[in-house]
């Protein structure tokens, strides 16, 4: 893994889970990069989007009941790589082709994800 | 008696101006007569006097036409009686002369009457007729001892005398006419009196000119006058001002013309109060034609007025009352011809006029309902009994739309005197009762594709209708069976353990909540098998509140709750997995953190031992919800704190099952900060935790006071990170901390909308 590659990268990070987003977010900063948010919920997902500068995502599949699969597909509009997290196994309620996390996760699983994106 | 010559000879002359006297002083005499007697002496005396003769007599036509002897002079009663009743003229007879008989041997009367006179001492005798109004009435005789020849002179003297017996007959005859006139009048005014005096109804007579005669008993207690006071009583006064005008004239105007009159007016009672007196007069004549006045009779027609008017506005009533509804509405006398019909009439076909004069209905029914509806009223005119009918009747733009017809007889003793017949328009309720019915089909399989069985309680005959056959099968219960009323269903049905459940739920029937629903368990009655069962209905009342019928639905949920427990089972199980888990967790950390930093060991246990106090708390309430209370003691006590010095206030407040978790992580770590470092550290300090509702968010705060004085940290640890972090998270709270000197403050405002209320 290339920490490097993720010197600098603008991370929007949605995740309801407070703690879970204070872990990614420590990881990810550690590595170089710049995390927006996190977000906790879809509408405040959305208006990151809308107004930052965002170069990669890490998305939670569900989001305190509500599928995030509006903000992926309003990153990949954006063309921006977008990696999902789940703690409920591999089946994904919406299509999705890109890398899927799932939880618990390791530190150096999240960054290898996020630098293969 | 045969007339005799005249015999003329021989007749003793008085000197001419001694008979003018002598008839002169006759004529006087009776015109001073008061009797008949004095009329006819005088008359005796004349004759005498002026023919010389020595008696005479005076006779008349008594009441069966014969000759009477009426005065007499120088006549014994054996000759007046042997000559009685003999005369030459018939009563009433005109022109008759004087007859001279100058001597009766001469004659050729019979012997006997010969032998009568001459023993009485006559010889000749004159016949002389008296005469009233043309009539012969009766006669005078004069007599003579020997033949005496009658001469002419004789003859006017006679006549002339006779003559003015003549005249004072007739006026003695007026006299006595009038006498009896006068008489009879009184009488029959006397008469009249009598009979009216208590006659029932008010009679009276007045003068010619308009005053009171007479007053019967009835009309004078009316007016309140004495029999003495009637001759100057003025009952012109008593009449209602209002109507005293066309009276006055009304009875001038019969006066003046002498007819009959019929008036009403209103006159004043005594004792007050006006009356409503209906007369009739008519003139009234005396016998001899004399106008009198008028006689009259008063009847008292207040009440037969009031009533008449009450009925006129009773019959005016009815009528605006009848246009004022929406039917048509008609009344028939009791052989069914139709009188009256309302308004609405115009809305329908037109019906005819039969040349009797009936209306003729049967052009306002639809044809194909005419033959039904005759018979009903046919039959009802029979009977006298109402009838109802629903048929079309033609309305006047050629539709038929649905009515019912209802007409009720009104009777008196018995007898139907009138019919009283309503038509009301169902032709919209008609539809809308199909559309209804439909509708009511299709819930009904609706409710059975839903599996739920349909049913009615009757509560006060304890009598049900079970309406579906889903509900047969329910119960398992053949479909020709009766269905259980409540006592068979508690004892019969339903679980011995469950039958309290029944009890409960109708006790707790009321008005504000008419609903009900019990979930209990059956015994079925084909396989006597054990099944849940979930009946929800709503409860009808009566006027009185008292609960008269339970409809509702009632579905076997035996299948639904062996899910339910099944999953029950798994929650259990989960917690029990969960709270291990995390009991696994403190131990890992404690052995994992042996000879390592205890401070952050402690961090660590603490917020494990409050995740696992909430937990547990959500695991008693099914993880549904949590009361902010309930979850802020147990994330505070566990610590051993005196519960005293942290004062809890605040509304009832339900959290979700994650709102739960982090508050209790949110205030596990205001309440560690606050022993380490704040207000309860020293025994001095105190923490009021307090939460109120305002209009749209709930607002928490945690106030700390009596610890040391407060500092605003130097940096920021993972305390401050969670308490932000997590309630903006799971609450999407703002949380705002104020390190004032006297202690911490930290509000959490949460959005309304974010908890149960």
């Amino acid at each position: 893994m290339n920490a490097t590659s993720l010197q600098d990268r603008a991370i929007l990070i949605v995740e309801d889970e407070f703690l879970i987003a204070l872990e990614a977010s420590e990881i990810l900063e550690a590595s170089g990069a710049t995390v927006i948010g996190p977000a906790y919920r879809l509408d405040e997902a959305m208006t990151l989007v809308e107004s930052n500068r965002v170069d990669l995502a890490l998305l939670d599949v569900n989001l305190n009941g509500e599928l995030s699969d509006p903000v992926v597909a309003a990153l990949q509009l954006k063309g921006v790589p977008v990696a999902l997290t789940t703690g409920y196994g591999n089946k994904l309620p919406f299509t999705f082709l890109g890398p899927v996390l799932t939880k618990p996760y390791t530190p150096d699983e999240l960054v290898a994800v996020m630098g293969a994106l | 008696m045969q007339a005799a010559e005249t015999d003329r000879t021989a007749v003793s002359q008085r000197p001419a101006d001694s008979v003018t006297e002598i008839v002169f002083r006759l004529t006087d005499r009776l015109y001073r007569a008061t009797s008949k007697d004095e009329v006819f002496e005088a008359a005796l005396e004349a004759i005498c006097e002026a023919l010389g003769c020595t008696s005479a007599s005076i006779l008349q036509f008594d009441g069966e036409q014969v000759m009477r002897f009426v005065a007499w002079r120088g006549l014994s009663s054996g000759y007046r009686n042997a000559v009685d009743g003999h005369s030459p003229w018939k009563a009433g007879q005109r022109g008759a002369s004087p007859i001279y008989v100058t001597d009766i041997l001469q004659t050729e009367e019979p012997a006997w009457l010969k032998e009568v006179i001459t023993k009485e001492g006559i010889r000749s005798l004159a016949f002389v007729p008296i005469e009233a109004h043309g009539q012969i009435v009766g006669k005078f005789m004069s007599y003579f001892g020997s033949p005496h020849s009658w001469n002419e002179r004789e003859n006017e003297i006679a006549v002339t005398i006779a003559r003015q017996v003549g005249f004072a007959v007739e006026r003695w005859r007026a006299e006595e006419a009038r006498v009896v006139v006068e008489r009879e009048l009184r009488l029959s005014e006397e008469r009249f009196r009598l009979m009216s005096e208590d006659a029932p109804v008010m009679i009276w007579t007045s003068d010619a000119n308009g005053h009171c005669r007479h007053l019967n008993r009835l009309l004078r207690e009316f007016w309140g006058v004495t029999e003495s006071e009637i001759s100057t009583f003025r009952w012109d006064e008593t009449i209602l001002p209002e109507d005293a005008p066309h009276v006055a004239a009304t009875m001038a105007q019969a006066l003046e013309s002498r007819s009959p009159v019929g008036l009403k007016a209103r006159y004043r009672k005594a004792g007050g109060g006006y009356r409503i007196l209906q007369t009739e007069a008519r003139p009234n004549y005396a016998p001899d034609g004399t106008f009198m006045g008028m006689i009259g009779v008063n009847l008292d027609i207040t009440e037969k007025e009031d009533a008449e008017r009450a009925m006129r506005e009773s019959e005016a009533r009815f009528r605006a009352m009848a246009d004022a509804m929406p039917q048509l509405v008609w009344t028939a006398d009791r052989l069914g011809r139709l009188d009256y019909w309302n308004t609405r009439i115009s809305e329908y076909a037109e019906g005819s006029t039969n040349p009797q004069g009936d209306f003729d209905w049967t052009a306002l029914i639809f044809p194909d309902d005419l033959a039904a509806t005759k018979a009903v009223w046919e039959q009802a005119l029979e009977t006298g009994q109402p009838y109802q009918i629903a048929h079309r009747l033609l309305m006047r733009d050629g539709s038929a739309r649905w009515h019912l017809s209802r007409a009720t007889p009104i009777s008196d003793r018995g007898e139907v005197q009138r019919w009283f017949g309503t038509a009301t328009d169902i032709d919209d309720l008609r539809l809308a009762e199909e559309r209804l019915k439909e509708s009511l089909q299709r819930q009904l399989i609706a409710v059975e594709g839903a599996g739920l069985g349909v049913f009615e309680w009757d509560i006060r005959t304890d009598r049900t209708i079970w309406e579906n056959r889903r509900m047969y099968d329910i119960f398992g219960v053949a479909p020709d069976e009766p269905s259980p009323g409540k006592d068979e269903f508690a004892q019969f049905y339903l679980h011995p353990d469950d039958a309290p459940l029944l009890e409960e739920a109708l006790r707790k029937v009321d008005h504000q909540d008419p609903s009900y629903r019990m979930v209990a368990r059956i015994l079925r009655k084909s396989d006597r098998e054990l099944r849940w069962l979930e009946v929800s209905g709503r409860f009808e009342f009566d006027g009185s509140g008292q609960p008269v019928r339970l409809i509702g639905v009632a579905a076997d949920i035996t299948e639904r709750k062996q899910l339910e427990e099944h999953q029950q089972l798994l929650i259990n199980e989960l917690n029990h997995r969960v709270k291990n888990t995390l009991s696994v967790v403190q131990s890992l950390a404690k052995q994992t953190f042996k000879g390592g930093d205890p401070a952050a060991f402690t961090a660590l246990d603490g917020r494990l031992k409050a995740l696992g106090q909430v937990h547990n708390l959500l695991a008693e309430r099914s993880w549904e919800s949590a009361s902010l209370a309930e979850v802020a003691e147990r994330c505070i006590s566990f610590q051993g704190a005196d519960q005293l010095r942290v004062h809890m206030e605040g509304p009832e407040v339900q959290l979700t099952a994650r709102q739960a978790l982090t508050m209790a992580m949110v205030l596990h770590e205001l309440n560690t900060n606050a022993c380490k470092y704040g207000a309860l550290s020293q025994m001095t300090g105190a923490v009021n935790l307090s939460w109120q509702s305002s209009s749209d968010q709930l607002i928490v705060t945690w106030a700390e006071e009596g610890g040391p004085p407060c500092l605003a940290p130097t940096k920021r640890g993972f305390g401050s990170v969670l308490i932000e972090q997590a309630a903006r998270a799971d609450l999407q709270a703002k949380v705002e901390r104020d390190f004032r000197p006297e202690g911490l403050v930290c509000r959490i405002s949460i959005p309304e909308q974010r908890v149960i209320s």
